[in-house]
């Protein structure tokens, strides 16, 4: 049996453009949150940010997988291609791999994280939400100018 | 203070994490590459070498596109089209707007040509290189 081609340019697509949106913002929202935190002193705010951080990050990295997947289907499972789609590859791998191990970092830290630790996840995880916002500019340009 | 096991391992099990992730997105990656191929076999496999295919793509191009596009891809056809020299959307992308047309610009081709002439059409089309700077 071989897959319908009507199936990989109609369905796969709206799918990757209905997941991909959610792993980037929530990344963002992660980092904004982290960030916010590490700047407060102690306090149930501070909590409330470091908390609204946890469940941001591991939502974008349970999100990771339906956009991942979907895109990977659709492009009949190339990982780097040319011109548009090489520049959204770049970003995307790299992206795509922190933030399951930044998911995994903060699960299993909790909010036991030295203020040291704290301070190396919030720049990795910066890092993150820059690389994640620039595969979404390239994953927007290929529907702009693709 | 002493830090709890999990505190500590934790760099070692992300980066092991981010590993495996990578390691699942390739797997995935290599079974759809893999199914995909098995459609591309389906077609005979007369062994259609890049040339050919560039050629028959030039003869398709000269029938249905250089009216509008241009003999030569610069968007100077009787009717209009755009300029085709060096564009940067992708393979797909191409085949795309061939076999769907777009919406008030270009016609539709999906009952004219097949998967493999939409192939051989994007093959001349990358032939077009981009138009020097003035």
């Amino acid at each position: 049996m071989h897959p319908d081609p009507a199936l990989w340019t109609t369905l796969w697509p709206k799918l990757h453009g209905a997941s991909a949106h959610f792993p980037i913002a929530l990344a963002l929202v992660a980092a904004v949150c982290e960030a916010a935190a590490f700047l407060l002193g102690e306090g149930s705010r501070r909590d409330g940010l470091r908390a609204a951080g946890f469940y941001a990050i591991a939502f974008a990295a349970l999100g990771t997988v339906p956009a991942v997947a979907s895109g990977l289907v659709m492009t009949k499972g190339e990982t780097l291609g040319h011109d548009l789609l090489f520049w959204h590859h770049v970003f995307v791998w790299p992206s795509f791999a922190a933030i399951v191990g930044l998911a995994v970092w903060r699960v299993l830290t909790g909010e036991k994280m030295s203020r040291r630790a704290q301070a190396r996840y919030l720049l990795a995880l910066l890092v993150t939400a820059g690389l994640i916002s620039a595969a979404g500019y390239w994953g927007g340009e290929m529907i702009v100018n693709g | 203070m002493k830090r709890p096991p999990s505190s500590a391992l934790a760099p070692a099990l992300a980066l092991a994490a981010a590993l495996t992730a990578l390691g699942g997105a390739w797997v995935l990656a290599c079974g759809v590459k893999a199914l995909a191929g098995g459609a591309a076999q389906a077609v005979p496999s007369s062994a259609v070498s890049e040339a050919d295919r560039v050629a028959r793509g030039q003869r398709f191009y000269t029938q249905s596109c250089a009216h509008c596009h241009g003999e030569t891809g610069d968007g100077q056809g009787e009717d209009g089209g755009a300029d085709l020299r060096g564009l940067a959307a992708s393979n797909a992308r191409i085949a795309n707007a061939i076999t769907r047309g777009i919406k008030g610009e270009m016609p539709t081709f999906r009952k004219r040509y097949d998967p493999q002439e939409v192939s051989a059409l994007v093959a001349y089309v990358r032939t077009f290189t981009a138009a020097a700077a003035p």
